[in-house]
């Protein structure tokens, strides 16, 4: 793995009795999208907010492209950009003027807001009030803002929550056409298949832990069951078999059924995330 | 601290108010207001009334005769004889409101500490008891800022025509001067929560707490649009209600302190409320007690004085900043009460802003990370 961009050490935050985050750790290496996936309430936010120095952390420690995140220290700040799971914008505000402000904040060139703009495929819109725009949009224009002061490392919570499949899709690949820019992303989601899709490496974290850690593929071939979907020929047409393909027993009756010549067809089947997810959590993912 | 940042807080929140159409609806009411008050003052104060001075000393009291009447022209007397003639009951000359003869080194008196007796004559016709009473005050007042012990100065009046006439010739121009200082003071009560809750309601802080802009940068940037926004607006006003005579120093000290009050205030109710319509209505009930303060400040208050109401006014902070707003414009200079109005004006704004500091610090945190 390429050096860490982000690493995060036995992190822990407590609000009141309520352990929110307990002691996760994990690291994240420069170009890789990693993603924090959980349900609702399982500390994904939280994480981020500690990652973010929004949030102090009771225990542990966050760094961030080589900076302790101990407060909001501005020269840290110029390193990340983050993309809310709110569509925090200023309504009244054009979608360009959205964007000035953050230049202005940062001291970038104003020209900056036009070419983060037409990166994000709202060009057309620059003078609409980022309340006119649709929910679609404005999570382009949020990117958009994130992406400003070219960041070395982008932080997106749930980036397609309440995104129609249109508009989700067209998110998820403005992520990928980052990651092939180079750009490290920690995402935050509790979509499964998105992950699945966007992410080199991605960790469970259920109540405020994290459960399992690697690759989509890693963990289906490490926590999932491979199984072989196997159309059998009986004397009054056919029945559907599954076998598993780790199992001593599986592996003879398939050897017979070979014999017999009854095989109609034989697929192999992965493990889903969502399986997976089951299995290290006890529970579906909301 | 950093200024290019509190400048493009400020510039995006001014931007964001001249959009927001209900906060622009808030800019025109007292300006709107004030237009209604100056024409309604306009004609309830009549024409012109004439006054008529024999002051070879040139003495400044006798600007305190122009100053309670709302259009008033002074005409110089060629002898003290000539002003109790034209207020004699067979004059057929032209007609005065009011006639006063003065000594020659009245001033020099008053400072060396003696007591003298004026004869303020007044025609029923044209003035109305409570101006004339608010005259005699402003004159005693008037020696009493030369000199003390008390009474430095008596007045007694000699009045012609003793039933009143039809016009009301009562001060109004210096009552709406006080409700419409006061009513322009409802921008920094309601703009300064409403941007700093915005914030909040928006989860807009979030972001701003990623960027370089510290708390501190956001709250100033803030406090800035909205103390400009509300000076702008207090100096048109005053400006309508042709508030710019008499000390014009005491009276833009006065709407400075009225704007630094209104914007505290604002400041404390953004920090207190976590809602928009919580500091809304809240703000709007505080908008109500403090114009209660200026409808018993100038002539109608010396008219309803000793009134309980009158009395609870006092208990207001504006009392105190619309009072001294208009004793500087009707030159009441340097009394007492004036001090009292300056001292009690500076201290209410200065406990509203230790107030809001304490109370935004408790929170700045939790600003943060909610």
């Amino acid at each position: 793995m390429a050096s860490l961009a982000i690493e995060a050490e036995g992190l822990v935050r407590r609000f009141g009795k309520r352990t929110a985050v307990d002691g996760i750790s994990f690291g994240v290496g420069q170009g890789e999208i990693f993603g924090l996936l959980g349900p609702n309430g399982a500390g994904k936010t939280t994480s981020l907010r500690l990652l973010t120095g929004l949030l102090r952390a009771d225990a542990g420690r966050a760094r961030v492209a080589g900076r302790e995140i101990t407060a909001s220290d501005p020269s840290t700040i110029a390193k990340f950009g983050v993309v809310f799971e709110e569509q925090n914008l200023y309504d009244r505000l054009s979608a360009r003027e959205n964007l000035r402000f953050n230049c202005r904040l940062f001291d970038l060139p104003l020209s900056r807001a036009d070419e983060a703009l037409a990166l994000v495929g709202l060009a057309d819109r620059a003078k609409s009030p980022a309340g006119s725009l649709s929910t679609g949009m404005r999570q382009r224009l949020l990117i958009a803002r994130a992406l400003l002061h070219r960041p070395e490392v982008l932080f997106l919570d749930e980036p397609t929550r309440g995104l129609d499949p249109i508009a989700a899709r067209e998110i998820r690949t403005l992520v990928e056409e980052l990651r092939r820019e180079g750009a490290t992303i920690l995402l935050t989601t509790h979509l499964l298949d998105e992950a699945d899709q966007l992410c080199g490496r991605l960790a469970f974290i259920v109540d405020g832990r994290i459960v399992a850690e690697g690759s989509p593929r890693e963990l289906k071939l490490a926590h999932g069951r491979r199984v072989l979907s196997v159309l059998v020929a009986e004397e009054e047409g056919e029945r559907a078999l599954e076998l598993g393909m780790d199992d001593a027993a599986s592996a003879q009756a398939l050897s017979g059924l070979f014999a017999d010549g009854r095989i109609r067809s034989i697929h192999s089947q992965e493990a889903s995330l969502e399986e997976v997810f089951v299995e290290m959590a006890g529970r579906r993912p909301d | 601290m950093k200024t290019r940042i509190v400048l493009a807080i400020a510039r995006k929140d001014a931007l964001d108010l001249w959009l927001n159409k209900g906060a622009m609806v808030g800019l025109i009411v007292p300006i709107f207001l004030s237009l209604v008050w100056l024409f309604i003052g306009a004609a309830l104060a009549g024409g012109n009334s004439k006054i008529l001075v024999y002051n070879p000393g040139d003495s400044s009291i006798a600007t305190v005769l122009s100053a309670g009447q709302s259009k008033s022209q002074l005409v110089e007397a060629g002898s003290e004889a000539d002003v109790a003639r034209a207020f004699s009951s067979g004059w057929r000359g032209p007609s005065y409101a009011l006639g006063l003869a003065l000594p020659k080194n009245l001033d020099a008196s008053l400072a060396a500490g003696n007591a003298l007796f004026l004869r303020l004559y007044v025609d029923r016709k044209q003035v109305a008891r409570p101006i004339e009473s608010s005259i005699v005050a402003s004159m005693q007042a008037y020696g009493r800022a030369l000199a003390s012990p008390e009474p430095p100065l008596r007045v007694e009046t000699t009045v012609l025509n003793e039933k009143p006439g039809k016009a009301l010739d009562f001060d109004v121009s210096r009552l709406y001067l006080a409700l419409s200082l006061l009513i322009s003071l409802m921008v920094g009560t309601t703009f300064m929560p409403q941007i700093l809750i915005e914030e909040k309601e928006r989860k807009t802080l979030r972001m701003l707490m990623v960027s370089p802009a510290s708390y501190g940068d956001i709250l100033a940037g803030k406090v800035l649009v909205v103390f400009i926004y509300q000076l702008v607006l207090t100096g048109i006003v005053i400006g309508i209600q042709q508030g710019y005579t008499g000390q014009v120093a005491g009276v833009v000290l006065f709407a400075f302190l009225a704007c630094l009050f209104s914007v505290s205030l604002g400041l404390l109710l953004g920090a207190a409320f976590d809602t928009v319509a919580a500091a809304s209505a809240v703000g709007g009930t505080l908008i109500f007690l403090y114009m209660l303060g200026g409808v018993f400040v100038g002539p109608l208050g010396e008219l309803l004085g000793g009134s309980p109401l009158s009395t609870l006014s006092r208990l207001i902070p504006t009392y105190y900043l619309a009072d001294g707003l208009v004793r500087a414009a009707r030159s009441a200079d340097a009394s007492r009460e004036f001090l009292i109005d300056l001292g009690l004006s500076l201290a209410s704004v200065l406990a509203l802003l230790a107030a809001s500091f304490l109370v935004l610090r408790r929170r700045a945190g939790a600003a943060a990370s909610s």
